[in-house]
């Protein structure tokens, strides 16, 4: 029996998206040990203290993809609203209780025995397939607002909320950007969209310069050079670090920015190991197989006759992507520092365990794919 | 608006800021690759050049050491980064004998840096090397150390503050001795510390350098040990002893009074440093009989058995007299050497003229530099002849009117005791940098008089020692060939010779028909009612013979006086 599910399924998934997910993850393996070791040796005197975490994490990461894969998608969706609710739930945990652990000035983890948990990273995903749910339950059939779509709109605007005073910006603005998207696969018209994100924008903009560093950063960006010590420090060293790379880069552990110069190197700036150690190369390749990614995601979400189906599957791929693409272009200084992690690269496992779960509910819905 | 065109928006969307990212990566890191790369480069690495060489060794020529270094370790501390670690804790107190609770309190404290010891002993702080990156100094010292001092002291030399060499042959060997800094090309990580170090393969570090001396410690230690016994029968105001290897050039011993203790330190009076049997010019007086002597030979102006009018004691020679020591009507050349007559050499050198008078002292050495490679050395006094005065042939027939160094009479008379040829005096045997070993050798400067003329000289040397002047130089069982001198020391303020002071010198080498070793004794000024060479200087000549004798185990050559040895 079991062997005969096994197979139906192996047959039909996308074995592309399924081959660049295994090669990310395995590539971040080896990535966060070469950029961690140095600091692990140093703070805990194992070198493998991070690369064991990530094992670690990718073994509980393959457990929830092989999850996604085998129930049917329909079932998470289901389960979607009170996942919402829990994510919530959690971060309000995380901001106002002592089980909140606070990491660099920032409330972000749940303290979990000897493991971290972010509930921001478990937010992103379930907001994603929640929106998709609902409008596939209250907005498609008439295409226009209407009263059903506000209640989960204020959740998501809680969400938001609860994520940006930790404070995260960058993620509580990443998924206003998010569910704009899910919103615009989902076939909302697009001047809803608009209407909803110029409604936002106000606030926007006070949140933005609330806190000084805030602004600091974007004057950074305009001018990087500006303070290579203060705020400008990572994107500084990260260009500095990807730049001495060089086309071939120095040799995979032979990179020297990770010496402590850009700290925290292997979640965020893991990008910019990659490029001194790998060279252009190495960063081509991971850019490369971001697009992949994109394309595999995207060709499910158009092959769908289920509009669920369609919108999850585009939706999580945005997702992904998205966060692929904003952490490299602040890698890279071409958008202010914002602290989000490369998916399947950085060290982190939260972020592991919810992009690997979110691959494989793309995986289960590319196995009911049109056949055309 | 379908799902595939809002799709494709989106993937269009996708792929553009991708190809942006990807855009920008090749700008970063192709384009603009090589000034990111230098820019790196700066950030990561320092380039450490003042890691000082410990300087090169000094050694006799049986390796016996003369100078070498010692390390000792300063021990810093930087509390607040240090912390309390209970193992440093333990580490510090082993290593400064300190109790643990001050120690401890002074950690708490999280204070300054500052210095908890100064000088310790390498073995103290061994403990101690693997907290250098948590708030421990560790600055290591150099200290020059001389083992066998004073031995040698102004040959030798000093080192100054900055490790530099102050004199001798920490001076002039220099280059060698201070090495070559380690130029290290360190990689550090963000927080300042040294992660990895690149040693800068084009500039090679040298701290090995050794350089050995011709010098014996041995018979350097005789010759100072004789010096000060000689001084202990006549006080004089300064001695030289040269003893020299006539066949190669070597300087054996070279040894002065007064002389500094180098292991105290760089002496108040600089003149101190200076190498006097090298630096000093005195009158030879009458051991310059020999070269006029051989001058007058080789141009077969005169015989040795020869006789000459000594004028019963005086002889006036442009308005000036001139005066033996001893008055004699008439005496055979041969013993105008013997009773060292200054009439009958300047009757010698009336024959041979100025020209050839000075073409003999030239090319015995004198008024030119030995190229002895230690430092201070001058010419001497030797006037060309154009520039004498109407006295200044017969003065200089027995050494006056000329001013020699205690290096260029050992290597004249050694000229003499070597069959004829000068050699130039060699105080470096060789000299060792990372297992290259450049090897000085003595060159043969010329032949200054024949085989036949040095025998000559030889043979009247001997009987100088056997039967004249010299006598008191003699050694039982070996033949010493060897002159007096007695000279009256100029004064340079009144420019005319002064009353009372006087150098007494004795010159000679042994034994006679194998010359081993060359002695010249040299003392300046001595006191008391007999301040004669033959007095003063050939009593010393004879002690360290024997001694010498004894120490390198001579034979002697003498058949007759084998059973008495």
């Amino acid at each position: 029996m079991g062997k005969r599910r096994t197979k139906k399924y192996s047959h039909n998934i996308d074995i592309p998206l399924l081959t660049v997910v295994a090669a990310l993850v395995v590539f971040g393996l080896v990535m966060v040990y070469s950029s961690s070791a140095v600091i692990a040796g140093e703070r805990y005197h194992n070198a493998y203290f991070f690369a064991f975490r990530q094992v670690i994490w990718i073994m509980a990461g393959s457990v929830a993809m092989i999850a996604g894969i085998k129930i049917d998608y329909r079932k998470w969706a289901a389960l979607s609203r009170p996942g919402f609710f829990v994510s919530i739930v959690l971060l309000a945990v995380v901001l106002f209780t002592p089980m909140g652990r606070s990491v660099g000035g920032a409330q972000r983890w749940l303290r979990l025995g000897p493991l971290g948990f972010q509930p921001s990273e478990m937010a992103k995903v379930v907001m994603v397939m929640y929106m998709a749910s609902t409008l596939h339950r209250k907005y498609i059939k008439r295409r226009e607002f209407n009263k059903k779509l506000l209640p989960p709109l204020l959740l998501l605007a809680l969400a938001v909320f609860l994520v940006y005073r930790q404070p995260d910006f960058g993620t509580a603005m990443f998924m206003i950007i998010v569910t704009a998207g899910v919103f615009f696969i989902g076939g909302v018209k697009v001047s809803h969209i608009v209407t909803a994100v110029m409604a936002l924008a106000p606030f926007l903009v006070i949140m933005l310069f609330a806190r000084p560093y805030r602004r600091e950063r974007i004057m950074t960006f305009l001018n990087p050079s500006m303070d290579i010590y203060g705020s400008g420090f990572q994107l500084f060293h990260s260009i500095t670090a990807l730049g001495s790379g060089g086309i071939t880069g120095l040799g995979l552990g032979s990179g020297l920015h990770k010496l402590f110069y850009i700290p925290e190197v292997h979640t965020d700036f893991v990008f910019a190991v990659i490029g001194q150690e790998l060279g252009f190369v190495g960063t081509f390749a991971v850019a490369v197989l971001f697009a992949v990614f994109a394309w595999r995601g995207m060709k499910i979400a158009v092959t769908q006759e289920e509009y669920l189906g369609r919108v999850i599957a585009a939706g999580l791929t945005f997702l992904i992507v998205a966060q692929a693409a904003l952490n490299m272009a602040v890698v890279t200084g071409l958008f202010p520092t914002k602290g989000l992690p490369l998916p399947f690269l950085s060290f982190g496992g939260s972020s592991l365990f919810f992009n690997m779960f979110a691959a494989g509910v793309i995986l289960n819905i590319s196995a009911s794919c049109r056949r055309d | 608006m379908n799902i595939k065109v809002r799709a494709g928006m989106m993937m269009f969307a996708i792929v553009a800021v991708f190809a942006l990212i990807s855009v920008r990566l090749f700008y970063v890191q192709v384009i603009q690759h090589g000034e990111y790369s230098r820019r790196a480069r700066r950030f990561y690495t320092v380039v450490e050049q003042n890691v000082t060489p410990s300087r090169g060794r000094i050694l006799d020529r049986n390796g016996i050491v003369l100078a070498e270094n010692r390390h000792t370790y300063s021990v810093g501390i930087n509390p607040g980064r240090a912390g309390v670690c209970g193992d440093l804790v333990s580490a510090l107190s082993a290593s400064l004998g300190k109790p643990r609770a001050e120690i401890r309190s002074l950690l708490s404290s999280g204070a300054g840096f500052r210095w908890l010891s100064r000088h310790a002993e390498p073995g103290d702080v061994e403990g101690l090397y693997s907290f250098r990156d948590s708030g421990i100094v560790l600055a290591r010292e150099n200290h020059r150390i001389y083992p066998q001092a004073p031995l040698a002291s102004d040959i030798i030399g000093i080192v100054g503050t900055d490790n530099q060499g102050l004199g001798g042959i920490e001076h002039s060997f220099e280059t060698y001795l201070r090495g070559i800094p380690q130029k290290r090309t360190m990689i550090r990580d963000a927080r300042g510390r040294t992660v990895y170090l690149d040693v800068d393969e084009t500039s090679p570090s040298r701290d090995d350098a050794e350089v050995y001396l011709t010098l014996d410690a041995g018979l350097q230690y005789i010759a100072e040990r004789e010096i000060k016994e000689g001084l202990k029968r006549v006080r004089a105001r300064g001695a030289m002893v040269i003893i020299q290897e006539p066949s190669s050039g070597k300087i054996l011993a070279m040894a002065s009074y007064p002389n500094y203790d180098n292991s105290f330190g760089v002496p108040e009076n600089s003149d101190l440093l200076k190498i006097k049997p090298v630096t000093n010019i005195f009158e030879p007086g009458s051991t310059f009989k020999i070269f006029t002597a051989a001058g007058a030979l080789q141009e077969s102006l005169v015989e040795i058995e020869e006789q000459f009018d000594c004028e019963g004691g005086t002889y006036t020679v442009g308005g000036f007299p001139i005066r033996d020591f001893e008055p004699h009507d008439f005496l055979s050349f041969r013993e105008v050497m013997l009773y060292s007559s200054n009439i009958g050499m300047a009757k010698t050198a009336e024959r041979m003229g100025e020209n050839i008078l000075y073409k003999y002292a030239r090319n015995f050495g004198f008024g030119n530099f030995t190229g002895i490679r230690l430092p201070g050395e001058p010419r001497g006094i030797l006037r060309k002849p154009d520039r004498w005065s109407g006295t200044s042939l017969s003065r200089i027939s027995f050494g006056q009117e000329i001013g020699v160094t205690a290096v260029q009479l050992a290597c004249a008379i050694s000229a003499v005791a070597n069959g004829g040829i000068l050699r130039e005096p060699q105080i470096v045997e060789k000299v060792s940098v990372s297992g290259n070993v450049r090897r000085y050798e003595s060159l043969a400067v010329r032949r200054v008089v024949s085989e036949e003329t040095a025998r000559k000289i030889n043979d009247m040397l001997v009987d100088t020692v056997r039967y004249g002047s010299g006598v008191s130089a003699s050694v039982k069982g070996y033949p010493v060939a060897g002159k007096t001198g007695t000279a009256q020391k100029f004064d340079p303020e009144t420019f005319h010779y002064a009353k009372d002071k006087y150098v007494a010198l004795f010159g000679g080498y042994f034994p006679a028909d194998n010359p081993r070793l060359t002695i010249v004794v040299i003392f300046e000024e001595p006191e008391g009612p007999f301040r004669w060479g033959s007095y003063v200087a050939a009593p010393v000549f004879s002690n360290i013979a024997r001694a010498a004798i004894s120490y390198l185990d001579i034979a002697p050559t003498l058949p007759s006086e084998l059973a008495s040895r």
